[in-house]
C-alpha cells in the first residue's frame, strides 16, 4: 500500500509538473540569449580536428506561430533561425542565412532536456545521418555533440562540446 | 500561398513609400501594421475568377540585417517574411515561410524603382518557363494598389488579379 501511495504521489507531482511547464513554441524560450561555447571537433569525412572557443548570441522574438532568433557568433550575424511547432516534441526550423544564400529547412525534436535537430544527405544513392544533439543540464547549460551514421544505430562523432549562459 | 503573395505585394508597396526617408532594411518598416486588403482575381490559365477581402496584420521585428514580419490574415498568422539587403549591390530578397513549415524555401527577389516595387519570378516546367510578377504601386503611405501578372516572353504581360490595401489606423 506504502507503494502504492508513493506512485500516486508522484504521478500527481508528475502531472503538476507538466502543467506548470511550457508548451508549444514556449518551450524554446531558454535557446535564447548570450552564450559561452566551447567545443571539440573530430577528423571524420564530414568534419576536421579544431578546438574552437566563441561567444554565441541568440536574439528572439516570438510572434503568432513562429519563434525566430538572429543568431550572431563572436559578434557577426550568421543565420536566421525560423521555428514552427509541429505538434508534439516536434519543430520545424528554417534556416535563412545572413549573406542572402539558400535557405534551408530541418527538424528539432525536444524530447525532455535533450534537443535533436536530425538531419540527411544523400551522395551517389548512399544516405548519410546527421544529429546535432544539445543536452540542457539546466537552463543555463548544455551539452552538445555532433554525429553521422549510415544505419541510424551506429553514429560516428564528429564534435562535442558545452555552452554555458553568459546572461 | 496566396495570403502570402498579398502579403508580399502589401510589404513592397510599403516599403516603397519608406523609401524616400529611408534605406536599406528600413523601407521595409512602412509594411508594418493593419491593412485592409481588396482583390480581383481574373480567369487565366494560373487563376481563377473571384472577389476576396481580408484584414491583413503585419507583426514585423528587425535584428541586424533580418527583417521579418509575422503575416496575420483575419487572426490567424500564415506566413513570416524575412527579408534581407545587400548593400553592396542594394539589392532585397525575401524568404517566404509558411506557418505550417515547408521543406524547401525558395529566396525571392524584391526590386525598387520608385514608388513602383516588384516581386519576380519565374516557373518551369515540361521545359517552358513562364515568368511571374507582384508590381506594387504606391499611392500614398497608406495606399497601395497591386497586381499579379504573368509572361510567357518577359515583355507581354497578362493580368491575373488586381487590389488594394488601405492601411487601418489606430
Amino acid at each position: 500500500m506504502k507503494s502504492l501511495l508513493l506512485v500516486v504521489a508522484f504521478a500527481v507531482s508528475a502531472l503538476a509538473l507538466a502543467a506548470d511547464a511550457p508548451q508549444g513554441l514556449d518551450r524554446l524560450i531558454p535557446f535564447a540569449g548570450t552564450w559561452k561555447t566551447d567545443s571539440q571537433n573530430y577528423d571524420t569525412p564530414f568534419s576536421k580536428a579544431d578546438k574552437v572557443s566563441s561567444t554565441l548570441v541568440n536574439q528572439c522574438w516570438k510572434a503568432g506561430a513562429y519563434f525566430v532568433c538572429n543568431q550572431s557568433v563572436n559578434g557577426t550575424s550568421r543565420v536566421l533561425l525560423a521555428f514552427t511547432y509541429l505538434g508534439g516534441d516536434s519543430y520545424g526550423v528554417t534556416y535563412v542565412p545572413a549573406d542572402g544564400g539558400h535557405a534551408s529547412s530541418g527538424k528539432l525534436i525536444i524530447a525532455g532536456g535533450m534537443w535533436t535537430y536530425p538531419g540527411q544527405q544523400v551522395n551517389l544513392g548512399q544516405t548519410t545521418y546527421f544529429r546535432n544533439v544539445n543536452i540542457f543540464s539546466d537552463q543555463d547549460h548544455i551539452d552538445f555533440r555532433e554525429e553521422y551514421s549510415t544505419d541510424q544505430q551506429n553514429w560516428s562523432l564528429m564534435a562535442e562540446g558545452h555552452e554555458v549562459r553568459v546572461r | 500561398m496566396k495570403w502570402l503573395f498579398a502579403a508580399m505585394v502589401s510589404m513592397v508597396t510599403s516599403s516603397a513609400l519608406a523609401a524616400d526617408a529611408s534605406q536599406g532594411l528600413d523601407r521595409i518598416a512602412a509594411y508594418a501594421g493593419s491593412w485592409q486588403t481588396s482583390m480581383h482575381q481574373l480567369d487565366t490559365p494560373y487563376s481563377k475568377a473571384g472577389d476576396e477581402s481580408h484584414l491583413l496584420r503585419n507583426d514585423c521585428w528587425r535584428s541586424a540585417g533580418f527583417y521579418a514580419c509575422d503575416q496575420i490574415v483575419d487572426g490567424i498568422s500564415q506566413a513570416l517574411l524575412v527579408f534581407l539587403y545587400d548593400a553592396k549591390t542594394g539589392n532585397y530578397s525575401s524568404y517566404p515561410i509558411p506557418a505550417g513549415g515547408a521543406p524547401q524555401v525558395q529566396p525571392g527577389r524584391l526590386d525598387i524603382a520608385g514608388d513602383t516595387w516588384t516581386f519576380p519570378w519565374d516557373v518551369t516546367a515540361q521545359g517552358k518557363t513562364t515568368h511571374f510578377r507582384v508590381v506594387n504601386v504606391w499611392r500614398s503611405p497608406d495606399s497601395i494598389e497591386f497586381r499579379q501578372e504573368y509572361s510567357a516572353d518577359g515583355i507581354h504581360w497578362t493580368l491575373m488579379a488586381e487590389g488594394q490595401e488601405v492601411r487601418i489606423k489606430g
